[in-house]
């Protein structure tokens, strides 16, 4: 187990290294940004520039500083906010996101295995049909149609729930949490629900129930696991799903996180700022699939041997 | 919870069962009655979808849940169709064990073989995780797995086919149940490892007067066992007898097609009744004729595996110095079970592999290095019949367009209606009609799809025909049919047959020659004749002994020249004679030489540093 | 034997003909596609037109505008068909884009195998670390936002990647079947194989997939467009059109409503007709 873990771990540093070298030729050579020459800058800000970036020095140097740089956390300064380290923003705004993101995948994986688990064990039964039709339904829905949908039924006609600003409440949390974790759910809820339906159809299931076991032990300790596999698989892109719909969903409530500044940092060509947090993401995701994929060989011995 | 029963009451007793399905036009079985007394053996035979084992899982409650059950199933003198769930629940596992047949998908991936052994003590039971733990241990130690410490803690697919199913009797056995039913339970083992199986269960049988079932589409694995057999047909039962009784006298045509179905190690017989004629020799079976076909002169096959992380890269030798000679219009047997390099054999030989040292010339030419290009223009002179009837054919295409496939990439020349008309005859050499043109492969048989690809085969008459495992996947009576029809090939066409098998029987009915195979090398090579008479290799004998006979009498004297234990696994073959660690006449001086092929009389070569001694032993007659 | 299912081209196509769920979704699709097209055509407002005399009127008929106008007079009716047109569009192009490339892609890593395959994939994985979207936004970021055919680069380039998986994958599964082996022995030189044994029976799971792609591709320009970093004024999708719709929700709450259903509409239709394809053509039925 020990080893397959290695062995991912190391597959991942080539991809970080390719992802912080693109990013650094983003920036360099981007046109509208801070090194175009067509740039009417002030002579003191453009001597500034370069010495913080060191565009007297030849490409190669640029790159070791820009990747050593990058191994202290320091993603450079922001190109429209001149007096902000993009890492001070991220800083800001992460535990902002972080919040959000990991409260949506809870109540989306718990809710979309509640919902599949109980689907797959009575299947074509009347709850079955409903799981169904609802998991057909909110897949297809785009994170940007449920917001504001939802924020017009809670927020505006009922004056249940605040649409905008931000306090680390439950109530705050509320609508960007459910937004971004019904698709989740959906998505979790049918994969379970398949998975579940084939195991307990399985030739080994049919063994324990020749072993006399009763219909629980079958189901926890025998069937739970295979079903539980297209899930973990599905974990990674999952995560990648929430990165994305928080970007709308801070968007649209105002929420103070990474996301916000990220859009605002394209809008308004902010390289610097577009690159630095397209890596923080960038390492998440594949933080997030390193984890998946050793919780699928934690669950699954047969994929150790890889 | 038992009733009261005197000893002569049935342990299990069926009565007009029927097991009908929806959708299906007749009943998977109609009213089948039987009985299996306490010790015991009963042998339930018959063709796929004969319904011997929906019958059975009927009894365990265990068919799909659309399916009907009617009649009356007794076990212990208390009626088990209408129970509750979780009254039968205490009756499965505990007083009636099963063994299924593929062990390696009827076993949970993600429980270890320990654990899976002990949670039927500890629900039936109601003891402790760790007693049930130590019990599963003992029983893991009964059916006579090796290194039962290290292999208590496995996953299924950690463990070797027949290792896997010795921890599914142990799951059966764990309640010490009074009847075990087991269903086709050797049918994915080689033979070694099926002989040893079957050992295990007369022993058990014996030893815990047990109840047996044992259900089988060959009658060969019953002969043994087997007190009194059953046969079935169509969902019904069709002739009961015991066992002697009905080796010698069966009545039923489907036993008697059964019976002569079973391929024989000698002496055998047509369908009809009249003697078989062993296989021919052909007449250039002695040295002096023609030049061969195909020669292959020390041929080794190695591959590296790489691992990543790992130190090294281990090697896999698949073959070692194997030699092989096949005269035009010759017959050539390759024995051996899995792991001994036949496929890497076949590959080889077609040029399909390239890591190859050593020679293989093809009529006279030497294409040991050749490549895919070269290859190309000589394909048509060799073909392949693969072991899955249905794998080997592509699902999109016709059989007129599969047969006639090679007709477009070699003889372009043919206008459409000729070629359909080519297709056509050839498809009537093999047997089939011709609405069968225009079906897809999973709308055949599995006997029509192996059919096709020998149409397929045929079609360009090619000189040297090789087939590798071409009967194994199917029925017994089937594969009868199919080997008639190569042998008749042969003679009407000339063409060489290079035939690849684990089972002898088969091998003994079609090849003049045989070389046997063990771990990637030649262990011995002779005449068939010679070969089944007087075999001199330990490990011939040992597979000799293994094949099951459909004779009663003779099966329990030949069970002292098994192999022990399992052939290793191929990255770690043993130093010395590779099957020194199995062989029951191993001296340490095999442990540390290999041996080298011997001549042993006309067309003889024997790898074994004491073939003599073995010689000048008496050898039990095969019969 | 055990039963036998349908499978291979015998039963393609007359088990697509018989789904129904596929046949449903992909009428509404042409429905809406139709409506698309025609709409703006035959309409008596042009997209860009402004009616001060019906400035942010709900729908109804007397105004004339059937779902009502904008917050500057602007006939929603016509600019959501039009937006359903545009979006449509680029969904499709970049389907078309994504499907070439991630099927040669993936058919050629998956023949050719070793090293070509590794140095393949590896490039799909390292590309499908980051979530499509950021991809996308990188680029407008670096070309500027707006531009149509920027946005069909952008989208396409990130679409072919599940793509070139899934082929690889299904041709990397082919490869090794017996009847490869069959044809390899029959003397059947390469391009014979690829054309008349592993293509045919590569396409199941293509189609089907390709099929979803389409409402992916629509949703990342929709996302885009509702981020504004999509399509531009005057040019008008479903997504900016929802974004606007979002501004404007407390007070015209119709502006949301139509574009919203429409999108949904497409992407549920998309969405069936996939689920349709897939159980009809994938071998793993039942």
């Amino acid at each position: 187990m020990l080893a397959y873990a290695l062995r991912r771990l190391a597959g991942i540093v080539p991809a970080l290294l390719v992802l912080a070298t693109i990013s650094f030729f983003v920036i360099r050579l981007s046109p509208g940004g801070p090194f175009d020459a067509q740039q009417g800058l002030a002579p003191e800000v453009k001597a500034n520039l370069e010495a913080a970036y060191g565009l007297d020095r030849p490409l190669a140097v640029q790159y070791a500083r820009y990747m050593q740089a990058l191994l202290h956390g320091e993603l450079g300064p922001s190109f429209k906010l001149r007096d902000t380290q993009v890492s001070e923003l991220v800083a800001r705004g992460l535990p902002v996101s972080a919040l959000l993101g990991l409260a949506a995948l809870a109540v989306g994986v718990s809710l979309g295995l509640a919902v599949g688990i109980l689907a797959g064990l009575a299947p074509r039964g009347a709850f079955d049909h409903g799981a169904t039709v609802f998991t057909a339904v909110a897949i297809a829905l785009p994170s940007f149609v449920i917001a504001p949908l939802l924020a017009l039924l809670f927020g505006v006609y009922l004056h249940w729930l605040p649409v905008a600003g931000w306090r680390p409440d439950p109530a705050h949390l509320a609508l960007p949490v459910i937004t971004l974790a019904l698709p989740l759910a959906a998505a979790v809820a049918r994969l379970t629900r398949n998975a579940l339906i084939e195991a307990m159809r399985s030739e080994f299931v049919r063994t324990a129930r020749a072993k006399g076991l009763p219909e629980r032990t079958i189901v926890l300790r025998h069937a739970l696991r295979p079903a539980l596999l297209p899930v973990v698989s599905y974990l990674a892109p999952a995560i990648a799903a929430v990165l994305t719909g928080s970007l709308v969903v801070e968007t649209l409530f105002s929420l103070p996180g990474t996301g916000r500044y990220l859009v605002e940092g394209a809008l308004d060509r902010d390289y610097t700022l577009v690159m630095g947090m397209v890596l923080v993401y960038g390492a998440v995701t594949l933080a997030a699939s390193l984890a998946a994929d050793l919780i699928y060989a934690w669950l699954d011995p047969r994929v150790r041997h890889d | 919870m038992h009733s009261t029963r005197t000893r002569t009451e049935p342990l299990l007793a069926l009565d007009a069962l029927g097991v009908r399905y929806p959708h299906a036009a007749c009943a998977a079985v109609q009213t089948l009655s039987l009985s299996v007394c306490a010790g015991e053996c009963l042998g339930v035979v018959g063709q796929s979808g004969a319904g011997k084992s929906q019958a059975f899982l009927a009894v365990m409650g265990l068919t799909a849940p659309q399916a009907r059950i009617s009649g009356s199933v007794r076990f212990e003198g208390r009626e088990l169709t209408g129970l509750s769930r979780r009254e039968l629940d205490r009756v499965r596992g505990a007083r009636i064990g099963m063994v299924f047949q593929n062990p390696l998908s009827a076993l949970t991936p993600h429980l270890r073989v320990l654990d899976q052994v002990a949670e039927v003590r500890v629900r039936h039971q109601r003891c402790s995780w760790r007693a049930a733990r130590l019990a599963a241990m003992e029983l893991l130690e009964r059916v006579q797995i090796g290194d039962v410490r290290a292999r208590a803690q496995q996953y299924p697919h950690e463990l070797s086919g027949g290792l896997r199913q010795r921890v599914m009797i142990a799951i059966a056995l764990a309640c010490a149940p009074s009847l075990l039913i087991a269903d086709e339970p050797t049918t994915a083992l080689d033979v070694t490892v099926q002989a040893q199986i079957l050992a295990l269960f007369s022993e058990l049988k014996r030893e815990r007067q047990m109840g047996l079932v044992l259900i089988s589409h060959d009658l060969g694995v019953v002969a043994g066992l087997a007190d009194r057999i059953l046969v079935m047909q169509a969902g019904r039962l069709v002739e009961e007898a015991a066992a002697a009784d009905l080796f010698a006298a069966p009545a039923h045509p489907e036993t008697r097609a059964m019976l002569a179905a079973v391929p024989r190690l000698a002496g055998a017989r047509a369908a009809s009744g009249a003697p078989r004629r062993p296989a021919e020799a052909s007449s250039a079976h002695h040295p002096g004729g023609q030049p061969p076909l195909l020669a292959v002169a020390d041929l080794t096959v190695r591959y590296r595996l790489a691992r990543h992380l790992a130190w090294h890269a281990s090697t896999l030798t698949a073959l070692e110095d194997v030699s092989l000679a096949l005269e035009p219009g010759a017959t050539l047997g390759v024995v051996g079970e899995s792991g001994c390099g036949k496929t890497t054999l076949v590959r080889a030989v077609l040029g399909l592999t390239r890591s190859v040292a050593g020679e293989i010339v093809w009529l006279g030419r030497d294409v040991t290095h050749w490549s895919e290009r070269q290859w190309r223009a000589h394909r048509s002179g060799l073909q392949l019949i693969f072991q899955d009837p249905l794998a080997s054919l592509d699902p999109q295409m016709t059989a007129a367009a599969l047969v006639g496939e090679p007709l477009r990439l070699h003889r372009r020349e043919l206008s459409a209606g000729e070629r359909a008309a080519a297709v056509l005859r050839t498809l009537a050499e093999v047997g089939l009609g011709a609405e069968v043109s225009t079906r897809y492969p999973h709308e055949l048989s599995g006997g029509q799809c192996q059919r096709v690809a020998i149409a397929r085969a045929m079609i360009l008459k090619p000189r040297l025909l090789v087939c590798d495992e071409a009967v194994s996947a199917l029925d017994v009576t089937i594969q009868a049919q199919i080997l008639e029809l190569i042998a008749r090939l042969r003679r009407e066409h000339g063409t060489a047959i290079l035939f690849v098998s684990h089972n002898l029987a088969v091998i003994r009915q079609l090849c003049a020659r045989v070389i046997v195979l063990y771990l990637g090398r030649v262990v011995e090579s002779a005449p068939a004749e010679a070969l089944f008479s007087r075999p001199l290799h330990p490990y011939t004998r040992a597979l000799l002994a293994s094949v099951p006979l459909p004779d009663p009498q003779l099966q329990p004297a030949r069970l002292a020249q098994l192999p022990r234990g399992e052939p290793p696994p191929a990255m770690r073959v043993p130093a010395g004679c590779a099957f020194h660690p199995r062989c029951p006449y191993g001296q340490p001086r095999c442990a540390s030489e290999v041996p080298a092929p011997q001549a042993a009389g006309p067309g003889r070569l024997v790898a074994c540093h004491r073939w003599r001694d073995l010689d000048a032993e008496a050898v039990p007659a095969t019969a | 034997m055990t039963e036998r299912r349908e499978r291979g081209a015998a039963g393609r196509w007359g088990r697509i003909r018989r789904e129904r769920r596929a046949r449903l979704a992909a009428l509404a699709i042409a429905f809406i596609a139709l409506l698309a097209l025609i709409g703006p055509l035959v309409s008596p407002y042009a997209i860009d037109q402004l009616d001060w005399q019906h400035l942010a009127v709900g729908p109804g008929w007397a105004s004339g505008h059937l779902l009502g106008t904008d917050r500057l007079g602007r006939d929603l009716l016509v600019r959501t068909l039009y937006g359903a047109r545009v979006s449509l569009a680029i969904g499709i192009t970049a389907s078309l884009v994504s499907v070439l490339i991630g099927v040669s892609w993936g058919a050629i890593a998956g023949y050719l195998g070793a090293r070509t395959d590794a140095l393949m994939m590896r490039t799909v994985d390292v590309l499908n670390s980051l979530p499509y979207l950021f991809i996308v936004i990188v680029l407008t970021t670096l070309m500027g936002r707006g531009r149509p055919s920027v946005l069909f680069l952008a989208i396409g380039a990130v679409g072919w990647l599940t793509m070139a998986r899934i082929v690889r994958g299904q041709v990397l599964a082919i490869r090794h079947r017996e009847y490869i082996e069959a044809a390899i022995t029959a003397g059947a030189p390469t391009p014979h194989i690829l054309v008349r044994h592993v293509v045919p029976n590569a396409l199941g799971p293509v189609v089907a997939y390709a099929a979803l792609i389409v409402p992916q591709m629509i949703l990342f320009e929709s996302f885009l467009s509702f981020l504004g970093l999509g399509v531009q004024e005057p040019l008008a999708s479903l997504g900016s059109l929802i974004r606007e719709g979002a501004q404007e929700m407390q007070s015209a709450p119709w502006l949301l409503a139509a574009p919203a259903l429409l999108l949904l509409a497409l992407l549920i239709g998309f969405n069936l007709l996939s689920d349709g394809l897939r159980d009809a053509l994938d071998p793993h039925e039942d």
